[in-house]
């Protein structure tokens, strides 16, 4: 049966999220009509400054300087900014898309930021471009680390989203995304499709020609990001939710070929997800300097529920059996792994109810042993995904929360590496 | 003084161009999960989780929609994950299912892990999720797709409760 429902309470707590609402758009002179309101940040009532912490979600990047770079969106516009004391201070942001839009903002579908060894920036990010809600990837590019390039889309494709891209150690710029085209065609040949397809992309330019964007895997998971790594020689790795039989949402590995047109990929493991949903949960993967390619993922399948992870030796090896990790009555959740001179760290984040913190633990072995899981950082309010990133030796988390803003926090990790 | 007043009037015009945004959906923050549960205790309900953004969710809709309407024994009550600032684009999805008059709410909080934690500890924030709360209390839920023959068996076994 459908009836209204809460009259009282629905009245008066409207009335008061009009109230912020209303106050955060009479107060920002830089909004603009309808747009103001029109961003996907679960903050937009509470903090509409330009700045990291006003964001839902911040993507860290190291310059060539050793510097701190964060792409965030506020507003509906999408910002770099540049730290020099390692998130503690910002200098004033560069807006990349001077036009508000309705950009994904969602913690899984950030700005993502990424840099060349010559020092040019690549940025990507999508933006909701119909009442239907099909999406666009936008790239834009930096020469001088200080000006943006206009953004402009990669494809012409009805929906991308979630786009993840690299530059290979020989400059070539790699751009990987979910992509809907294939599902108008399959519907027309009386066939269901679902989820959406892995599109990939190249430029050997930095970033100022890409080739026509092709669909190297079909039936992926279509709201969960896409993680991409490069192996020792260069070769681009991507990590991916691909739907396998009727509607296992379970994890690929899979290398790009030359030709920038194909993927060679494999199963991670058989969790056996079996799920029409969207899990908004994406793998994280990173290749070691022996090319040993290291993924951290969520599950809630049928052979297995929660957080795991698992190490593959090379191309065409076999993946190491899934091995668990973090508090499943905690949530653990969006996990993030990195290897890093001689260590190899795992990170995610769990909640108890009030407090959520984000755990790590290190293996100096090759994932095989593991420190006791450690909390670096908590907080009591709402918080973005946790990041890992390196500078020199030491491996960092980067972790945007509302109530303590953006941090930078290195990890207290063992001298036995 | 004149500036202040200036100040004033533009935050009086924009209350009425948020409130006029914002529509028949109630926000879902802390707590809310209860209320709803309380309001709705002497009858099986079905609260649904869902959001613009997630396919498998808008695809499902207009059956469960059509479910509800056929059948009256049960009280839906939708939740989309969207920030309440997106109200008016969620109307505008809900008007086309017919769904405009249910009890419907928006995300109000952004601590969103502090509202599926209260909803069931175990939720990571697949969408769509629905609980299905029977009369005596008892909360069953359901990631992904919320299939008609189980929404129907869960309806049997609370009525010959």
């Amino acid at each position: 049966m459908i009836r209204p429902t809460c009259r009282f309470v629905r009245t008066t707590a409207i009335a008061a999220s009009c109230l912020a609402s209303s106050l955060a758009l009479a107060h920002d002179p830089s909004m603009h009509g309808s747009h103001a309101m029109s961003g996907m940040s679960p903050h937009a009532g509470a903090c509409t400054e330009p700045v990291p912490q006003c964001a839902s979600s911040a993507t860290p990047l190291f310059d060539k300087e050793g510097a701190l770079r964060v792409i965030y969106a506020v507003g509906g516009r999408v910002y770099v900014a540049r730290s020099g004391d390692d998130g503690r201070t910002f200098q004033p942001p560069v807006a990349i898309s001077s036009a508000p839009a309705n950009i994904d903002e969602s913690n899984e579908g950030r700005p993502t930021l990424v840099m060349s060894q010559a020092g040019v920036m690549a940025a990507a990010w999508s933006i909701w471009r119909d009442k239907q809600w099909n999406a666009m990837v936008l790239f834009s590019r930096s020469l001088d680390g200080k000006t943006f390039s206009p953004p402009r889309p990669l494809a012409k494709s009805v929906s991308q989203r979630f786009p993840s891209l690299g530059f290979a150690s020989d400059g070539t710029l790699w751009v990987t995304w979910l992509d809907k085209r294939n599902i108008a065609s399959a519907k027309a040949a009386g066939d269901t499709y679902e989820g959406a397809a892995l599109a990939l992309s190249v430029s050997h330019d930095d970033g100022a020609n890409f080739s026509p964007s092709v669909i190297v895997s079909d039936r992926t998971c279509e709201c969960c990001r896409i993680s991409l790594a490069f192996d020792p020689d260069g070769g681009p790795v991507a990590s991916w939710r691909q739907i396998y039989g009727k509607n296992f949402r379970d994890h690929e590995v899979g290398r790009f070929g030359a030709d920038a047109k194909s993927v060679n990929g494999i199963r991670v493991s058989e969790d056996n997800w079996a799920i029409d949903a969207c899990p908004h949960h994406g793998p994280s993967l990173s290749i070691d300097a022996a090319g040993t390619r290291h993924i951290a993922w969520y599950t809630g399948g049928g052979v297995r529920k929660g957080l795991f992870y698992a190490h593959e030796a090379g191309q065409n090896a076999a993946f190491s059996a899934p091995q668990p990790f973090g508090d499943n009555e905690r949530t653990a959740q969006h996990p993030q792994v990195l290897a890093h001179v001689g260590a190899l760290v795992r990170a995610w984040k769990e909640f108890d109810g009030e407090t959520t913190a984000i755990l790590f633990q290190a293996s100096y072995d090759n994932g095989d042993a593991w420190t006791p899981a450690k909390t670096i950082a908590t907080t009591r309010d709402a918080s973005d995904h946790p990041i890992l990133i390196a500078k020199g030796e030491r491996i960092f988390l980067s972790w945007l929360t509302k109530e303590e803003g953006y941090r930078l926090m290195p990890l207290p990790l063992t001298p036995e590496r | 003084m004149r500036n202040a007043f200036a100040l004033f009037a533009a935050y009086v015009l924009a209350i009425g161009m948020a409130c006029a945004e914002v529509g028949d959906i109630a926000p879902f923050t802390r707590g809310t999960f209860a209320q709803i549960r309380a309001e709705h205790a002497s009858r099986p309900l079905v609260l649904h989780f869902w959001s613009l953004t997630c396919p498998p969710c808008i695809t499902e809709m207009p059956r469960l929609a059509a479910f509800a309407r056929a059948h009256r024994d049960f009280d839906l009550v939708l939740v989309t994950t969207d920030p309440i600032e997106q109200s008016e684009r969620v109307a505008a999805r809900l008007k086309t299912w017919g769904l405009t008059d249910a009890a419907n709410f928006a995300y109000a909080d952004n601590f969103v892990e502090r509202l599926r934690f209260e909803v069931d500890r175990n939720w990571h924030g697949e969408l769509p999720f629905t609980a299905l709360i029977k009369p005596d209390g008892s909360v069953k839920t359901v990631e992904g797709e919320l299939k008609t023959e189980d929404l129907v068996a869960w309806l049997d076994k609370g009525l010959t409760q």
